[in-house]
């Protein structure tokens, strides 16, 4: 324990007092050199950790990782296109690849719609109200994954004999229902949404958030104007607020969509992949440490960042376009 | 200005040495050095304290320090301490599987190098020397056995309601009829074990496979020559599927097993009534148990064999064993002094008394275990015809601690028929 709390402190102290020290002293060695070079030379000083860093951290693992695919479990032996074609034909890989797409398509969107309910309807509250609302809806985001996960498998919890302890049961049995395992019900992916409900409990207040900015920074005159010429306030809504918060709509959708590829901690705590609600992220943990199929997860790896680099570049090119328009 | 640079220059090393230093803790570096060996091992807690106790005659004896590094998550981290180039001097993996896998990587010594194989084998229960092999060579030395094929039973309330217990296995189904009729429920078990759920079913598929079919079946399914849709694995399955399925049997059914930790499951033994009279399971079950009942396990528990003879089975009494082996990592001299001491058949005595450890070695001094529980858990050991390691846990990684837990609990939860379950299984057995 002392040794983690040292070594916490170290890693604050090198990250927050080592690394400015760390540029005044490559700077001041730049400055004993003479002439043109020194100039030439000043941006690559000032550039080269940070590009050290992510080809260290980022551009070595993801190489290694494309090598690791054309090999054997252990890695040792070159095998060709065998893991895709293992991974491919796989036939609960496919069962993963749809709950993925689920989890794709109704996350982000759910998120979003959430997100700008709330920020809709907590701007026409008192300011103490409004901040009262945003900060409660707020607040999961504080919390890790892994600890969301945790209280929610309190709500979902099941026992078969003695008291039971789960909120959803408690609701349930009050309305007359029968104990159920819930994170087991497999039956139209019914477990596979109840996951997604912790995924957009944590999120919708990101969401919210950057909605709420947008809605705020809507001229109070197109408004004015659209209430003059007659519309109702559902109509104002679709028709004056959300063109105008569209950009802000996009990127959150984007940002969440990003998240939802890299998720597995929800599953991983929840079901551990069990009762069909295995997805791609965690299908590579399995891969990777229970299986221990480095071919293998390196081909999941491999296919995931095939799927989020697309979704990267549009966030960074309508990220672009918009400063463009600034 | 001048005057300034040194200082500078002081600034720049401390951060430089901070950097490098910057990971510290206990069992970083590469293997032990001069006269320290390290041990990365499954133990945590009073277990990695009773495991250090049980080497300090060794670290008097050799001036040796041994380093212990216990960790949950002991598998995932000795794979990346092998592929971060950083093994430890010895691990004590409790999976051949992961053994022999970490042999293909060539991070492990043949046992040969530290010890006498021969007589060790001469005094270790037979059959555990032969897990820890890779093509014919031994690598793994047996440092603590546990016996998985015990039935347990809560001691008062079974004398209260007049059970015997069971001899034979159709004594167990009557045993398990006669609680049914009297309203209550047999069975407690508990498959749930969050990344790892589905482990304690397949412990019950390879007791029905001994049971059926006798240690020789066993061992070609084990090593894939028997497939998993073979008939005789199939009926492994059914059986242990009519534990589970036929009503009233367990609490919730296969639901309340598969959502039931393994760890929880034995607390309904000890409710007043009891939730449940039965439980198969490994000895190492007792650590789960309320503090009251740990605090004197004979007058609370019985621990008596899993019974065999099935009827039309085979009519030996297998038993169904796992454990805990060390495997040396690197050349360290002293690591291989560790290894000849923990080979010993008095090794272990310590650990022994202070309860949870049970001896691979048949001329172990039964009377040092602290109670009659953990005596009779050694007499399972003691008197099998033959002893076989869990299966699981000796198939390959993508297997054993894969398809076989994860198909078999879709299996039990109703996703998916048997014979569906089986050929996923056996498709992903690696080549």
């Amino acid at each position: 324990m002392i040794y983690k709390i040292l070594n916490a402190l170290i890693v604050v102290f090198v990250g927050v007092v080592g690394v400015p020290v760390l540029y005044f002293a490559l700077n001041a060695l730049v400055n004993r050199i003479p002439g043109r070079l020194r100039t030439w030379l000043r941006p690559y000083v000032f550039v080269g950790p940070a590009l050290a860093m992510v080809g260290v951290f980022l551009v070595y693992p993801a190489v290694h990782t494309v090598i690791l695919s054309f090999r054997d479990r252990f890695g040792q032996e070159w095998v060709g296109f065998s893991n895709y074609v293992d991974v491919a034909t796989d036939a609960s890989m496919r069962e993963v690849v749809f709950n993925n797409i689920l989890w794709i398509v109704f996350v982000p969107t759910l998120t979003v719609a959430i997100g700008l309910a709330v920020a809709v309807l907590a701007d026409r509250l008192k300011t103490t109200a409004e901040r009262v609302v945003k900060s409660v809806i707020f607040l999961p985001m504080a919390i890790s994954f892994v600890g969301a996960s945790t209280i929610w498998l309190f709500v979902y919890a099941y026992r078969p004999s003695g008291e039971q302890i789960g909120l959803l049961n408690a609701v349930w049995t009050l309305f007359g229902g029968e104990q159920q395992a819930w994170t087991q019900l497999s039956a139209g992916n019914l477990n596979d949404f109840l996951l997604m409900v912790i995924m957009i409990w944590l999120q919708a207040g990101f969401a919210m958030v950057l909605l709420s900015a947008a809605i705020k920074n809507v001229p109070v005159e197109t408004l004015e104007a659209a209430r003059i010429d007659g519309c109702n306030e559902w109509q104002i809504f679709w028709q004056v607020i959300v063109p105008q918060v569209r950009a802000t709509i996009l990127v959150v959708l984007t940002t969440v969509t990003i998240f939802v590829l890299k998720i597995f901690d929800v599953v991983y705590v929840m079901t551990g992949g069990n009762f069909r609600t295995d997805i791609v992220a965690n299908r590579f943990i399995t891969e990777l440490l229970s299986a221990r199929n480095f071919g293998a997860a390196a081909v999941i790896v491999v296919a995931l960042l095939m799927v989020t680099v697309p979704v990267m570049v549009l966030n960074i090119r309508r990220f672009r376009e918009e400063e463009a328009t600034r | 200005m001048r005057s300034r640079r040194p200082v500078r220059l002081t600034v720049v090393l401390s951060a430089m040495s901070l950097l490098s230093a910057a990971c510290l803790g206990p069992g970083g570096g590469e293997g032990g050095g001069e006269n320290v060996v390290t041990v990365l091992g499954t133990w945590t807690d009073a277990e990695a304290k009773a495991f250090e106790e049980s080497v300090k005659p060794f670290e008097e004896e050799t001036g040796v320090d041994v380093k212990y590094e216990g960790s949950r998550n002991f598998t995932e981290l000795v794979v990346a301490r092998v592929q971060g180039g950083n093994p430890p001097d010895i691990s004590t993996p409790a999976q051949p599987g992961l053994l022999s896998d970490l042999v293909q990587q060539d991070a492990a010594l043949p046992l040969s190098e530290s010890v006498d194989v021969q007589a060790l084998q001469d005094s270790l229960i037979p059959g555990l020397i032969e897990s820890g092999q890779v093509d014919g060579e031994a690598y793994g030395l047996p440092m603590k056995l546990a016996v998985k094929s015990a039935l347990w039973y809560p001691v008062p309330e079974f004398e209260e309601a007049g059970y015997q217990v069971p001899e034979t296995y159709p004594e167990l189904v009557d045993l398990q009829r006669q609680i049914a009729r009297d309203g209550e429920t047999p069975w407690c078990i508990g498959a749930e074990s969050a990344e790892s759920t589905g482990w304690p079913i397949t412990d019950w598929i390879e007791e029905y496979v001994l049971r059926l079919h006798g240690p020789e079946v066993y061992d070609q399914w084990i090593s894939h020559e028997l497939p998993f849709n073979s008939p005789e694995i199939k009926a492994a399955f059914e059986e242990f599927g009519k534990v589970v399925n036929t009503k009233g049997n367990v609490a919730g059914g296969a639901r309340g097993v598969l959502a039931t930790n393994f760890g929880d499951s034995p607390q309904g033994l000890f409710e007043d009534p009891p939730n449940c009279y039965l439980e198969r399971q490994a000895n190492f079950i007792t650590g789960f148990y309320p503090e009251d009942v740990q605090g004197d396990l004979d007058s609370n528990v019985g621990a008596t064999y899993f019974p065999s003879g099935i009827q039309g089975g085979y009519q030996g009494d297998p038993v169904l064993v796992a454990g805990e082996y060390a495997l040396l990592m690197t050349d360290n001299p002293d690591a291989k002094q560790l290894m000849k001491f923990l080979a010993q058949d008095s090794y272990g005595q310590s650990w022994a008394e202070t309860g949870g450890y049970l001896s691979p070695h048949q001329g172990f001094d039964t009377s040092v275990y602290p109670d009659d529980v953990t005596r009779s858990l050694q007499e399972i050991a003691a008197e099998a015809d033959v002893a076989r390691f869990d299966g699981s846990d000796a198939m390959p990684g993508p297997v054993g601690s894969g398809s076989f837990w994860t198909e078999s609990v879709a299996w039990l939860s109703g996703d998916q028929d048997l014979d569906t379950t089986l050929k996923k299984i056996d498709e992903s057995w690696p080549e």
